[in-house]
């Protein structure tokens, strides 16, 4: 029995009475009477956040024990939210996180040593790749992006998990050629660079988030890889040069897309004034913005507002109902547990023992706290809106999955570097 | 890490310091959704009867009205694609249930409990309503019936009416109409008053001294005045009467040298003091009723004035009062339709109590003049209103719409004339002599009335 562990436990108890409590309270709302059957789909729930414990008390005992409780907790409120907005999905939702579960457990299992994955970062950057720009050939147009594979009535999202495999391909790249790409023998105009043929993986990477926002038009997973990318780069070289000049690179692309690209254009459009068109194409984010606001202080209380107005509410705009329901300080709560995330997550790649585990930290930390930041960031209108889910919270499976095994293989740098360069 | 602090920054913009300007927002729905979601509070008349209740629609509430056109004119409706009128609208945060939020208290009760609309208790009675839209039946025009002494309205009836239950089905042909049957005639039709003004003639005659009942006036076919000249109805001559028979067989010829003694300033002071060019309080919207400032009146239009044509509009409504005035001894009580409203366990939230609202003359004057006005109907052109038994005062007019088409017959009146328990004012568009067509209806009224009052 480790400390840690305990500690886990003692959180995921107080976030299990918070999933209960929770839909009780919507379940009285909404019908005023309280079935006990309504228990059955968050007491899975609370069972498999239990398979989880267990599965980390047995192969990582020694991880950080906020990173359970964080996640479970951003699952129960999601789950209380789809549970109040679409009850017919809880279901699905609930078998989804299962399957996150076992592939928890599979990642905690098979890949504790992490380290193994280096020796095939090319397979993944291949299935990665793949995997990322195959709905451009394949794939099915909703909502004027095309980020989805079809197979019959089961919908996959392949960017979801391709940002895992590229994470990983990136920090064994980036262990193996951070060096070469931190030494400078090329220099203009004061600025020193590495040689030209270094900036080959830099333009790759330009060039296949351009292709991602051209056509896929998915301005979401463009800004989502391309900033993982600059933030990898950074940690591995520590050079701000990098980082302004990808910048630079990423503006100019985007601004020309603006100029280019007419769905681009509608997009900064609505950001800047979607007041304009509120019944046409600033509908959404208005609907989203009337949502978080006449949330108020304290929020409309589960189950009295009316967040059903926002189309996708529950995918990407959950943080809106959320907003709504429970005010701002259930909005500032959840933006709280994705920053204690995001900081027990930084601080694992800080602390790591070792150049792999340190990028591998570092890049999920980073993909998770950006995925986190547009979408956010998106339905409160602070940055253009993009249609990238909420992590943990949003219904979907593809972003399930995805996150339960960003999370697991987090949990084995930490247990690793926890127990001092041993994994358990 | 600052990026997540900004947007907790966002959110205290969004969801604090903006949060009123953005919600308010009239493509924001949340306002007519969530009222959609609570049981209106009923309406019910003062003999019991529900005259607006609720049907389930799914997880809303949509209005049922059993009087249907009956009560239409005083209820309103609430709809959420016509939107809303009357006491429906006037009454609207009530009906909701909505409560002041001002403590702690206020605050988690709000959250606690289920919004239960309240339910507003009318002084109207539905079977004086009843007899009222009867006793005026298919023709143009209003009634309304109060209780002087305390100016509860009894019955308040408009032709041609709607019904609010299919509003979907008949909205186009309900406005488009040019009868206009969603306006409610008896506080927002403006006809000219004809001789029922000459209640407010006497009035300010007798209170500033000008007449006495025993005043004796020439009262010929014609009245040559400023280049023009005032006749009496059918041309009619009447020679020379006291002041209080002049009033009981309405001659014009006399009231207007009645006015052009009295002149415009005392006319147009004691027409405002009776409530002409200014706002009525009242529950239900009102038109003002007019009389031209004394500056803008040449002597012929005194003349005139004070006979009750020229450019005076009134409301059924303005008009009850007038009689209201003199049956309460000079004291005008502020009109009103809600007697209480209750919250859905009954408890009393809120009870309007008799407030005076105006004192246009003496208890003297209003005695006098109703003693003149029993007269009108004991022997004057009002006698169609007499009630066997009971002693009834009244005043009739016979007004000239300014189209020149057929005259408009009012009557004012109230009985018991020593008791007075009912005030009725009827117009009639168009439908000729107030004491052929208007007086009968009012006759119908205070028997139905008084019937009630004394059971």
């Amino acid at each position: 029995m480790t400390s840690e562990r305990n500690q886990e436990f003692l959180g995921l108890f107080l976030v299990i009475t918070l999933l209960l409590f929770g839909f009780a309270l919507v379940t009285l709302t909404l019908t005023r009477e309280l079935p006990q059957e309504i228990f059955a789909l968050p007491g899975a729930l609370a069972a498999l956040f239990f398979f989880g414990h267990l599965a980390m008390r047995l192969w990582v005992p020694k991880s950080d024990p906020f990173f359970l409780p964080i996640v479970s907790c951003l699952i129960s409120l999601g789950l209380i939210m789809i549970y109040r907005l679409k009850p017919e999905l809880v279901l699905v939702q609930v078998l989804w996180i299962g399957v996150g579960t076992f592939a928890l457990i599979t990642t905690l299992m098979f890949f504790r040593n992490y380290n193994e994955l280096e020796n095939y970062k090319y397979i993944f950057a291949i299935f990665g790749l793949l995997l990322l720009l195959s709905p451009i050939f394949v794939g099915k147009e909703v909502h004027g992006a095309k980020l989805w594979l079809k197979f019959g009535s089961f919908s996959f999202q392949p960017s979801e998990v391709a940002k895992i495999l590229i994470v990983i391909f990136l920090a064994a790249y980036l262990k193996e050629k951070g060096d070469l790409l931190s030494l400078s023998r090329w220099k203009r105009w004061k600025i020193s660079l590495p040689e030209p043929k270094h900036w080959g993986p830099l333009l790759t990477m330009w060039l296949i988030s351009l292709a991602i926002l051209i056509f896929q038009k998915d301005l979401g997973s463009s800004l989502l890889f391309f900033g993982l990318f600059l933030g990898m780069l950074y940690i591995a070289t520590g050079r701000v040069t990098y980082v302004l000049i990808g910048l630079g690179l990423f503006l100019a692309g985007a601004a020309s897309c603006y100029y280019l690209f007419p769905h681009v254009a509608t997009r900064v459009d609505v950001w800047i004034d979607p007041w304009v068109d509120v019944a046409g194409r600033g509908y959404q984010i208005v609907q989203s913005l009337f949502a978080i606001s006449s949330g108020g202080l304290a929020g409309s209380g589960l189950g009295k507002g009316f967040p059903q107005t926002i189309p996708a509410v529950h995918t990407d705009f959950i943080f809106s109902a959320l907003a709504e329901e429970t005010g701002f300080f259930g909005a500032a709560g959840v933006i709280v547990l994705y920053l204690l995330l995001t900081y027990r997550g930084l601080r694992l790649s800080l602390s790591a023992s070792d150049g792999f585990g340190k990028l591998l930290a570092s890049g999920l930390t980073t993909v998770f706290g950006l995925q986190t930041l547009v979408i956010i960031g998106g339905v409160t209108k602070a940055i253009p809106l993009t249609g990238v889910t909420l992590p943990f919270m949003s219904y979907g499976g593809s972003s399930i999955l995805s996150n339960f095994i960003l999370l697991g293989l987090l949990l084995a740098v930490s247990q690793k570097t926890a127990a001092g360069g041993e994994s358990g | 890490m600052a990026a997540f602090l900004l947007l907790i920054i966002d959110l205290t913009y969004l969801q604090i310091f903006a949060a009123e300007k953005i919600t308010s927002h009239p493509k924001n729905t949340r306002d007519l959704q969530s009222e959609l979601q609570v049981p209106r509070g009923k309406i019910i008349s003062s003999d019991g009867k529900v005259l607006a209740k609720n049907k389930r629609v799914g997880l809303n509430y949509a209005r049922v009205y059993p009087f249907g056109n009956l009560t239409s004119a005083v209820i309103g409706f609430n709809s959420v694609n016509y939107g809303r009128t009357g006491l429906e609208q006037t009454f609207n945060g009530n009906l909701l249930g909505k409560k002041k939020v001002a403590t702690i208290e206020d605050y988690i009760n709000q959250i606690k409990e289920e919004r239960i609309g309240n339910d507003l208790f009318l002084t109207l009675d539905t079977r004086l309503q009843q007899t009222a839209a009867e006793a005026l039946g298919d023709k143009n025009g209003a009634v309304v019936v109060l209780e002087p002494k305390t100016g509860e309205i009894l019955s308040m009836v408009t032709y041609p009416r709607y019904d609010p239950n299919n509003l979907k089905e008949n909205w186009k042909s309900l406005v488009s109409d040019p009868e206009t049957p969603l306006i409610n005639r008896s506080t927002q039709g403006l006809y000219p008053p004809g001789s029922s003004f000459k209640v407010v003639t006497s009035a300010a005659a007798l209170e500033t001294e000008t007449v006495t009942p025993e005043k004796v006036y020439d009262g010929p076919k014609e009245l040559r005045v400023y280049g023009g000249r005032v006749t009496n109805y059918a041309d009619q001559g009447f020679g020379e009467m006291p002041f209080q028979k002049a009033l009981a067989v309405s001659c014009n010829t006399i009231f207007a040298q009645v006015g052009l003694e009295l002149g415009a300033q005392n006319l147009v002071k004691f027409a405002r003091k009776f409530g002409l060019n200014r706002d009525i309080p009242f529950e239900l919207p009102v038109e003002r009723s007019k009389i031209p400032s004394p500056r803008q009146m040449d002597k012929l239009e005194l003349a005139w004035s004070a006979v009750g044509q020229g450019r005076i509009l009134v409301t059924p409504l303005e008009i009850a009062l007038v009689g209201a005035a003199i049956a309460n001894d000079g004291e005008i009580m502020r009109p009103r339709l809600v007697k209480e409203i209750r919250d859905y366990k009954g408890n009393v939230l809120d009870r309007f109590d008799d407030k005076v609202w105006v004192r246009p003359v003496s208890r003297e004057t209003a005695q006098t003049l109703g003693f003149l006005m029993v007269k009108v109907v004991d022997e004057g052109s009002g006698r169609r209103a007499k009630i066997a038994g009971i002693s009834v005062a009244g005043k009739t007019g016979t007004a000239e719409p300014a189209d020149k088409k057929r005259t408009h017959a009012w009557f004012v009146g109230f009985a018991p004339a020593d008791d007075p328990q009912v005030v009725v004012a009827v117009v009639v568009e168009h439908a000729g002599v107030g004491g052929a067509i208007a007086a009968p209806i009012a006759k119908k009224i205070m028997e139905a009335a008084l019937e009630l009052v004394e059971n």
